[in-house]
């Protein structure tokens, strides 16, 4: 289920530039926004606490023109998500060159081999950069279809195309944590484009 | 629109992704903060956004560059009242030789002169403050609306201008220091040597066709004959600012550009301090020999890719249109790309008025 919109004082406090309901909706969002670029990323922490501090500078920097009929949540995520493609393109241009960075890590590796959380989240770091992205918002942040849609600047139809493939991947990626069903053998989509 | 249907086990799963707070949130919240409210970056955003949508908008905006352009014409031809408020802090500085024991004025063409325990304060017309420290020796150039103008012959000045852009010109013997909104610290030996200290905004350092731009938190040098130095952030190691300095006069050695190296920032490092190291490396690339700009030109890559349209060939060739794209793909207010034709228009009338 969604999370509730924020407060109108707190939206309008921070379209007036207000630091106190900035605080507020960076303490709500900050987690969501840097989950979503942790993963996106595939767990290079210094890479996602960049992008998030992007994503909120370039919120509160235009929140004076964020139109009240939209929804803060799905704005804020669109800024995320851009934020996140763009950092991804960055990163390819420097891996093109030849001098990757050191920070630059190949998934998120499960700390506990019996932590399901752990195998899901290197499961989802090897889908392609679209469906990942997708499936992030879908489940970290429990947006909707057409949230989705609106975030990533999509039609529901391709979101929902996507997210049928991502599910197609991940379960059978994922099969092996059901009783009975052994480790996944097919390869894996980890294009990145 | 009918949703794919989801097989509830896979979803079941994939709500165990990890929620993951970022370290330090006070520390990220600091920063984000200090962004936002950074005056210098708040007129990036608007340079880059703003653009004509429709005819008539334009047209309006014709008219008022035209309007603005008569107004700066005439502002050109006025000159304000040409002196300055002068009030001693410590001591007794002395305007045009005569020594001053409460508030005076200092008009253009006059020198006010501190001893070693003397010191006062200007009033730069109403943008601004100037407090000139013991030891110094500074002449009043220009008072006007559109310039103010100083000349430091030697001692130390501490300038806080809130102003728009190029309006508060510092000379010294070795370099023109121009505001561009800001607050800094100047200071000028008896050899010549000028050595900067921006706590806030940007200066522009010029000596003839060399030009370094110094942003909050950064030092540059300039010695007399020498072109301005490359601003370097003010926790820089003392031996790198040595090699550094002994880099930017031509006098350095692949070592020395070892140790500057190895003081930069890393990609690991977040984004604030990385563009701190990148300032440092792009007017550095700027004044060693191809050789070393090879070596450079990977860790600038490192801390920020460069835009479409630039290429290492490019750069390493010291193409000035690809190193000042690059620059403003990272401080968006340097770039005259980034801003619409009117704007462009706009400045050059400004620039020209207040010429």
């Amino acid at each position: 289920m969604a999370e509730p919109e924020l407060d109108a004082d707190i939206l309008e406090g921070c379209r007036r530039g207000d630091p106190e309901a900035q605080r507020r909706v960076y303490e709500r969002y900050r987690d969501r926004v840097y989950s979503v670029a942790l993963h996106y990323l595939r767990g290079d922490h210094a890479a996602a606490l960049d992008v998030t501090q992007e994503v909120f500078v370039k919120a509160f920097r235009a929140a004076h023109g964020f139109r009240t009929d939209a929804r803060f949540s799905t704005w804020l995520y669109r800024i995320a998500a851009n934020a996140c493609i763009d950092e991804l393109r960055r990163r390819r241009r420097v891996v093109l060159f030849g001098d990757i960075p050191s920070a630059i890590h190949p998934a998120v590796e499960p700390a506990d081999p019996t932590d399901l959380s752990g195998e899901v989240a290197v499961a989802v770091s090897r889908l392609s950069p679209k469906l990942r992205l997708a499936v992030l918002l879908r489940y970290l942040d429990d947006l909707s279809y057409d949230e989705i849609a609106t975030a990533l600047d999509c039609s529901v139809g391709t979101i929902a195309s996507r997210l049928s493939r991502a599910h197609a991947i991940l379960a059978r990626q994922l099969a092996h944590l059901h009783p009975g069903h052994p480790p996944p053998e097919e390869p894996l989509d980890v294009t990145d484009a | 629109m009918s949703q794919t249907p989801e097989p509830r086990e896979l979803e079941e799963l994939l709500r165990h992704l990890p929620l993951n707070s970022p370290p330090e949130p006070d520390a990220l919240w600091e920063r984000i903060q200090t962004e936002v409210h950074a005056p210098v970056d708040g007129r990036a955003v608007r340079f880059v956004r703003r653009q004509v949508r429709s005819p008539w908008l334009a047209a309006a905006a014709v008219l008022l560059a035209i309007v603005g352009g008569g107004t700066a014409g005439l502002l050109r031809a006025y000159r304000a009242p040409s002196a300055w408020k002068v009030v001693p802090l410590a001591g007794a500085p002395a305007v045009a030789g005569d020594p001053l024991t409460e508030a005076g004025a200092l008009t253009t063409g006059q020198w006010l002169v501190t001893d070693a325990v003397s010191s006062a304060r200007l009033s730069v017309g109403r943008i601004g403050t100037v407090e000139v420290g013991p030891g110094s020796r500074v002449r009043l150039d220009r008072a006007g609306l559109t310039a103010h103008r100083l000349t430091v012959e030697r001692g130390s000045l501490h300038a806080v201008i809130s102003a728009p852009p190029r309006l508060f010109f510092v000379e010294t013997p070795s370099v023109l220091a121009t505001d561009l909104g800001c607050a800094y610290t100047l200071e000028v030996d008896s050899a010549g040597t000028s050595w900067l200290h921006v706590t806030s905004g940007w200066v522009e350092l010029k000596q003839g066709d060399d030009i370094s731009l110094v942003p909050t938190g950064f030092i540059a040098e300039v010695q007399l004959g020498h072109r301005p130095g490359t601003p370097y952030a003010v926790e820089l190691a003392e031996d790198a600012r040595a090699a550094l300095h002994r880099l930017d006069t031509g006098e350095g050695s692949a070592t020395d550009l070892d140790v500057v190296l190895a003081a930069m920032y890393t990609a690991s490092h977040n984004i604030t301090l990385r563009h701190r190291s990148w300032i440092t490396l792009w007017h550095l690339l700027q004044r060693v020999d191809p050789d070393d700009r090879r070596r450079v030109y990977p860790r600038l890559v490192s801390l920020s890719a460069p835009p479409s349209g630039v290429t290492m060939e490019g750069i390493l060739a010291l193409d000035r249109r690809m190193l000042k794209r690059w620059r403003a793909d990272l401080y968006p207010m340097w770039s005259e790309e980034a801003q619409p034709w009117l704007t462009r228009i706009g400045r050059r009338i400004w620039n020209w008025a207040i010429r």
